[in-house]
């Protein structure tokens, strides 16, 4: 439990945790007094085990102290130290059960980690400088980082995409021609997709996006989910064919 | 009837796709048909940026679910009781903010929402027109969707691309259609009958028919005076379709 003392400030940091809160695996309970003011916060979790609950909270409070000032949960770089790779599926288990639960979709970037130690920090502050602070980031492999972006489209996912791009060119001072390679994909509640999956259509991606002459940002299904809505001709066509029979 | 604590209430959206088809009139006036059958009845205005319920009911509210989602205000002091008994959580209007919830907003509104709606036995989301995040959100937040569509091309098409974009995308596979404004029984049926056809031939899916509203002079009256028709023209041919509407859902 979180608590802190009364007042306007501490009223919208519980607020500002509690919104936070719902982009983790952690749910929020308010603890009020008598007068029904706000003690503190409850944040809990009834599905997962404790490391990764304890992870999550992790997460969630060195998201909250960077934005209020506090170095606290930093690695030292000013930055939040990275989930590991056998984390990843673990966090996209917990993810894609909240796409299922609130049929908010997910989204997912693969990207190419090419830069030496040296470049690191300043890459990672590129990646930061564009994240969300519900985007999960973590390491896939020795050469990939991951991010998950939590409710976010395809659309909104390629944009964040280009921004860490651009920002990435920006930062290291790189042409646009070296650019770094990303992979998306993109689940929905009726996907019904598993982690390993999901991480299987981002990697696909990543590999088209790496052929040579090929784009540096390819995504996945966007044919699917963007279009496959249109209502087409013969849906139209069958829409009023019965008003044009009543009119004739 | 007194709704439990851990009573689970029938969450109902009510959409359109397109605007000005009589969905918050629907909506509202359905409130107040379930609320004289003795059923505890909560109207969320899920118009977030443009909210007009409390313009349909003649209210003048004080609060709305901005101050929730913004500082935090508890949406129980935000409730208003209007006539014959129904409780409506109004929202902001003017604020394009509040059309765009991001996906943490979303999460906390849920969680907040969730907080009031177990009191009651139905909860009646009268949503923005088109297909914004936030009309999905509440379309898919919701056990029940009803959709409301009069007999105009435009109508037909908007009602049709939410609901192949709910079924697409999110799995949505049982629909109430809800016709309004026709002309006669007749015309309402063949409205229904032939969305009924379009989604089973292209979707696989197969609406259920709320109900058919008539055109009917009582209820362009009844929004004029800013009061529910079914309180005001009790007889009309509105307020009877409504009121077997109401018996229908609470059937369900």
């Amino acid at each position: 439990m979180t608590s802190m003392g009364p007042g306007n400030e501490s009223a919208r940091f519980f607020r500002d945790l509690e919104q936070r809160a719902g982009g983790y695996p952690v749910r929020s309970l308010r603890v009020t007094a008598p007068d029904r003011s706000l003690l503190g916060l409850f944040l809990h979790h009834d599905q997962a085990g404790s490391a990764e609950v304890e992870a999550a909270l992790g997460r969630l409070i060195a998201s909250l102290a960077g934005t209020r000032g506090d170095a606290n949960a930093s690695d030292g770089t000013g930055l939040v130290a990275l989930p590991e790779p056998d984390q990843i599926k673990k966090i996209l288990r917990s993810e894609l059960d909240r796409v299922r639960l609130t049929r908010l979709p997910c989204s997912l970037i693969l990207l190419e980690d090419g830069t030496d130690s040296a470049a690191r920090e300043t890459a990672m502050a590129a990646i930061k400088e564009c994240l969300h602070h519900v985007d999960i980031l973590a390491r896939h492999n020795q050469a990939e980082l991951a991010i998950i972006l939590p409710g976010t489209n395809l659309g909104k996912a390629v944009q964040r995409a280009k921004a860490i791009q651009a920002a990435l060119e920006r930062r290291l001072d790189r042409p646009a021609a070296g650019a770094c390679r990303m992979g998306i994909a993109l689940c929905y509640a009726s996907d019904r997709l598993d982690a390993d999956q999901f991480l299987a259509l981002a990697e696909a991606e990543l590999t088209r996006a790496r052929r040579p002459g090929a784009a540096p940002i390819c995504h996945v299904s966007g044919v699917r989910a963007e279009d496959a809505c249109q209502v087409s001709v013969e849906e139209r066509a069958q829409l009023f064919g019965f008003l044009v029979k009543d009119t004739n | 009837m007194h709704a439990s604590s851990d009573h689970k209430p029938m969450i109902i959206c009510i959409s359109s796709g397109k605007g000005g088809v009589g969905k918050t009139s629907f909506t509202v006036n359905m409130a107040a048909a379930l609320a004289q059958l003795n059923k505890k009845v909560l109207l969320i205005d899920g118009d977030l940026g443009l909210a007009n319920v409390d313009v349909v009911l003649g209210i003048n509210v004080r609060h709305n679910l901005r101050e929730t989602i913004e500082e935090g205000r508890d949406p129980a002091s935000i409730l208003v009781e209007v006539p014959p008994g129904f409780q409506v959580l109004p929202a902001s209007s003017g604020v394009p903010e509040m059309a765009n919830l991001s996906y943490e907003e979303q999460i906390f509104l849920t969680n907040t929402l969730e907080g009031i709606t177990g009191r009651f036995d139905y909860v009646l989301v009268d949503t923005a027109a088109g297909i914004g995040d936030s009309v999905l959100w509440f379309n898919n937040w919701a056990q029940t969707n009803i959709v409301v569509l009069s007999p105009d091309p435009t109508s037909m098409t908007d009602a049709y691309a939410l609901m192949k974009v709910l079924n697409t995308r999110y799995d949505r596979r049982e629909f109430f259609l809800m016709v309004n404004s026709a002309k006669s029984k007749k015309e309402g049926q063949a409205v229904f009958d032939n969305m009924s056809l379009v989604l089973g031939n292209f979707l696989k899916i197969k609406p259920s028919q709320l109900g058919i509203m008539p055109l009917d002079n009582s209820v362009a009256q009844a929004i004029r005076n800013q009061r529910p028709f079914y309180l005001t023209h009790p007889e009309s041919k509105a307020s009877r379709a409504i009121s077997e509407m109401a018996v229908a859902l609470s059937r369900l």
